[in-house]
């Protein structure tokens, strides 16, 4: 129906425009600025819809359910039943229905969770901060002294980002001057570390945000160059 | 041959023995042979009848019927009471100290009234109720008439008395008592007694000494005596109507004077009988006797102390005493002896003078009970007139002289315990007397008086609350706290639209002009990043990827959001273009529904250079739904989860992999020779890493994420749960460098550098304005906006 160069053309056409629409924002909000948020919406939504229905009722559950064995079917009638029951809270007076299904996922999704943070991300962690000591390899190892100071650095980082949410705090009458200097002064380091953190991760989001733009205006740049060599 | 013991002594006499030979102590009176046998019977009658003697046990106090040694009940004979008079039968062993102290020989002398005191019934009741001393020795008939109503009085079975009085009566002189007289009491005998008197002149009042308490009362200096007394002629008034029937009876037209008793007791007894009543009145006023006044004091200080058993009140009254008499008279056995009573009452005109020398236990409590005895009833009754019942009298006793009859001394504790209004002459009252109240007239009750009362200024009870430094700071800050919560509340002032709206267009034109400006003429003025090393996130990845075999699956996740495309492209393109230049199988998922457009818009660009085709080279598994729980089911059934196509083909039978997993087979995540994970969120990342890192085994994770991720998934190279890391368009562009391949990371590289020097600038002028304009603006200011 359209040959590539067309459908360049249109791709390239409809990224241009979108592009200029929401750099439209500019001038605050705006007409074409809502108009290119519904279309990415809308199309979003579409295309995930289209997806969940095809590749996940469809695939996963209905044809399954015509077409397989009477186990499959068996099977197949317990998330039936729980997607139907999960559908009932359209209705206020059937909404009580929901509940067990969205117990169910709640549970088994928090259980998963918990299970997956403490096995691949406490336990392998923590072991990581201790190996930076370079306990294992000892002084044998050529990176030692660069290990030792980067968990030394760890270390004192997470004492101190810790030691900063300590909010407990006692009578002032009865609390030690000094200590209320060291607890100051644990809770100062902390802010320093908790700065720089979030400060590379805004960074972070800062690089990616200009990374799309540069991706916006080399696109757009060649697309007008493509346009104007049309043109030409 | 008969022997008679002396009951002082105990030594054996001769039964004909008037004093014992040991000691000398009198016998006669003792010996209860020297009863005359018509007194013995007229006792005898007396005590055996129930009415007389036994039948005053039940009304007797615990301390008499004690001295009595009988049970209470027991009706008296006269055996009985001459053998209770044996001094083996004393129980008081004072008393025999007593006799032994007094009873000396030749001291005796007979006294009038006891000439027949060989009765000791008779004596020792006498003794009771009349006061030993200077009486003169008249008739047998008035002794009769005394002793047999004293005896009818106090029962015949008061020895232990008897046997003090008969001390004190001996001691006496002139009171030799005849041996063998008899006593007869009737109204008669003591009749003709006063007549013989009155006839012999014998009867000489001045001798005759009763005990001041006896003797009509002086109303202008002493009738304590009488006074003080509690009155009982209302709690019996029968009983002394009776009586004073009697004496009616008993003095007319006689000399006897009784005027003043008798007054004294028509006068409590209201409610005698008028006839009765006046008849005594007329003959105890017709002729006055006086009797000679006993020396209360003195015989009763002669009396030993008595250790608890029996005291002698010389003028004030036994609150026991005169509890239980009152019962004793009223009761109806009693009425036989009511002559006798009337009798002993005529010879003693202070009716209640007998229980002066009532024997009664002595101690404290009995004092204490006396001092706290209540006395205002009696005390009340001195202040009221006492001659409006009897006129006649008053006049008798107010004819008598004022210095007829010595007074008497009274005990420190009576004169402590009488008003102060009736003092004696020459003892001064003290200052502090009561006036009002229950014990009115007493003094040295109650502390008194403003001078002993110490005077204080009152403490000033202040309005103002007395508060501590701690209860005033937290008043304060409570105070506070309402204060500011009815103040305005202020608000920041909002910044005004058109100020954002130019900072706004003055930053989206630093941005797109350098980033045009850069992308158009793409000068040398931005460097590529060098070359990683080997131990770099990068580094590291291009040595797994090169580590895996050629044609080798592998397993490419697609989590990124399209807005992220084109970093993401940039970073996933080198290290895609890689692996095809070793020809690995591409078997592409996603956790977004995303994940398939993404996938074909990468490919698209990717696969040209390496002739990759859908299916054959490189396959899309499809969306991967349910989050954690669904990553973890892929990582532990890949083939279960995923591969079922649009075409409900099986797509692990795909040519892409049927040469590597078997159909039929379960393969497994360590089936692929590694992963690739792709994703702009570090929790997608962290998720894929946690769930499926086990299950994959020694086969390397790898990671291409955003720059915005890349802080947060470093620590999982450290700890070697993922193999590399790429990051954002930097690590794309410097994967681009050690492969030397052309991507497009290249052609955004100068637009973003040039950008981010921009935002640098812009930062940095950002800074230094908000510097100045923190200083321009007085810290006062700040923080306060519009209401």
């Amino acid at each position: 129906m359209f040959s590539d160069i067309q459908l360049a053309f249109i791709t390239g056409l409809t990224s241009f425009l979108f592009t200029l629409f929401i750099l439209s924002y500019l001038f605050g909000d705006n007409p074409v600025f809502q108009f290119a948020i519904h279309a990415f919406l809308g199309v979003s939504a579409g295309y995930i819809g289209v997806i969940i229905i095809q590749q996940v009722i469809y695939n996963k559950l209905l044809f399954p359910l015509v077409t397989g064995t009477f186990q499959t079917r068996l099977i197949l009638v317990f998330p039936l039943v729980m997607s139907l029951m999960l559908l009932a809270k359209t209705s206020s007076s059937l909404e009580w229905l929901r509940r067990p299904v969205m117990a169910l996922m709640v549970g088994v999704g928090a259980a998963t969770i918990v299970a997956g943070a403490v096995i691949g991300t406490i336990f392998p962690q923590v072991l990581a901060a201790i190996g930076m000591f370079g306990l294992k390899d000892g002084v044998s190892n050529p990176q030692y002294a660069g290990s030792l100071v980067m968990g030394g650095i760890t270390l004192l980082g997470t004492i101190v980002t810790l030691g900063y949410f300590q909010f407990q705090r006692g009578d002032q009458s009865k609390t030690p001057g000094s200590l209320n200097q060291i607890f100051g002064f644990i809770a100062l380091l902390g802010q320093i570390f908790i700065a720089v953190t979030l400060g590379a991760i805004f960074a972070g989001v800062l690089l990616t945000v200009l990374t799309a733009l540069s991706e916006r205006v080399v696109s757009s740049l060649s697309f007008l160059e493509s346009l104007f060599s049309f043109i030409h | 041959m008969a022997e008679f013991i002396c009951p002082v002594c105990g030594k054996q006499n001769p039964a004909e023995a008037e004093f014992c030979e040991n000691c000398g102590a009198e016998l006669r009176k003792s010996r209860p042979e020297s009863l005359p046998p018509a007194n013995a019977d007229q006792t005898a009658k007396n005590s055996t009848s129930p009415e007389t003697s036994g039948s005053f046990s039940p009304y007797l106090p615990d301390w008499l019927n004690e001295l009595s040694g009988r049970p209470l009940d027991e009706p008296s004979d006269q055996a009985e009471n001459a053998e209770s008079y044996q001094p083996s039968n004393f129980k008081d062993e004072w008393i025999d100290q007593s006799f032994k102290s007094g009873s000396e020989p030749g001291s005796e002398e007979p006294i009038p009234f006891e000439e027949n005191t060989e009765d000791p019934v008779q004596a020792e009741s006498f003794g009771e109720k009349s006061s030993p001393g200077d009486i003169p020795t008249g008739p047998d008939t008035l002794d009769q008439a005394e002793n047999t109503a004293e005896e009818a009085f106090s029962g015949n079975n008061s020895w232990g008395l008897s046997a003090w009085l008969d001390r004190l009566q001996n001691s006496t002189p002139g009171s030799q008592t005849a041996p063998g007289s008899t006593r007869k009491l009737s109204p008669d005998s003591f009749e003709n007694f006063l007549k013989d008197q009155e006839s012999s002149g014998d009867f000489d009042t001045e001798k005759v000494n009763f005990p001041e308490t006896l003797l009509p009362a002086k109303p202008d200096e002493d009738s304590s005596g009488l006074e003080e007394l509690p009155d009982l002629s209302e709690s019996e008034p029968q009983l002394e109507s009776d009586q004073t029937a009697f004496d009616a009876e008993l003095t007319p037209g006689q000399d006897f004077d009784s005027s003043a008793p008798f007054e004294d007791l028509s006068d409590r007894l209201p409610g005698l009988p008028e006839g009765k009543a006046e008849a005594a009145e007329e003959d105890s006023s017709s002729e006055p006797v006086e009797f000679p006044q006993p020396d209360v004091n003195s015989f009763a200080d002669e009396i030993p102390e008595i250790p608890g058993g029996i005291s002698i009140e010389k003028n004030g009254d036994s609150q026991e005493t005169s509890t239980w008499i009152p019962e004793l008279k009223n009761s109806p056995e009693n009425r036989i002896s009511e002559p006798v009573e009337q009798a002993s009452s005529a010879m003693e005109p202070g009716s209640n003078d007998h229980q002066d020398l009532t024997p009664e236990p002595v101690d404290e409590q009995t004092i204490d009970s006396l001092l706290s005895m209540p006395n205002s009833e009696w005390i009340e009754s001195l202040d009221q007139p006492e001659t409006e019942e009897n006129p006649a009298t008053i006049t008798d006793a107010q004819a008598e002289p004022a210095n007829s009859l010595p007074q008497s001394e009274l005990p420190s504790w009576v004169m402590a315990m009488r008003p102060s209004d009736i003092l004696p002459e020459g003892q001064d009252a003290e200052k502090e007397i009561e006036e009002v109240g229950p014990l009115a007239g007493l003094h040295n009750i109650l502390p008194t008086k403003q001078d002993k009362v110490e005077a204080y200024v009152p403490k000033s009870i202040h309005s103002s609350l007395s508060v501590t430094e701690t209860q005033r700071v937290q008043a304060e800050l409570m105070e506070s706290i309402l204060s500011n919560e009815k103040s305005p509340r202020f608000r920041r002032k909002n910044v005004k639209s058109s100020e954002i709206r130019w900072l706004r267009w003055v930053i989206s034109i630093v941005l797109l002009s350098s980033m045009i400006i850069f992308a158009i003429f793409s000068p040398p003025f931005f460097q590529a990043p060098l070359t990683p090393t080997g131990s770099s996130p990068v580094g590291m990845t291009i040595k797994a990827i090169e580590a895996i075999p050629d044609s080798s699956p592998v397993l490419v996740v697609m989590d990124y959001q399209p807005d992220y495309i084109g970093e993401m492209e940039s970073a996933l393109g080198p290290v895609l273009n890689q692996l095809m230049s070793k020809h690995a199988r591409l078997v592409f998922v996603s956790s977004t529904p995303m994940g398939g457009m993404l996938t074909e818009h990468l490919m698209q660009k990717l696969a040209g250079n390496f002739s990759y085709e859908a299916g054959k080279q490189y396959i899309y598994l499809g969306y991967l739904p349910g989050g954690s729980g669904g990553i973890f089911a892929f990582a532990k059934h890949p083939a279960y989860i995923l591969g079922q196509g649009s075409t409900q083909e099986n797509l692990w039978n795909k040519p892409v992999l049927k040469d590597y997993f078997k159909s039929g087979s379960d393969p497994q995540l360590s089936d692929f020779a590694a992963m690739v994970v792709s994703t702009d969120n570090a929790d997608i990342g962290r998720t894929w890493i946690e769930q499926s890192g086990q299950k994959l085994g020694s086969k390397p994770m790898l990671m291409v994420v955003s720059a915005q991720s890349a802080p947060m998934l470093s620590p999982y190279i450290q700890s070697n749960q993922i193999s590399g890391l790429v990051a954002g368009l930097e690590g794309g562009m410097i994967y681009n460098q050690a492969q030397k391949n052309k991507s497009t990371a290249g052609d955004y590289w100068d637009p973003f550098s040039a950008g981010v020097l921009a935002t640098e600038i812009l930062i940095l002028i950002g800074a230094i304005w908000s510097l100045l304009a923190s200083r321009r603006v007085p810290p006062s200011e700040i923080g306060q906006g519009e209401v």
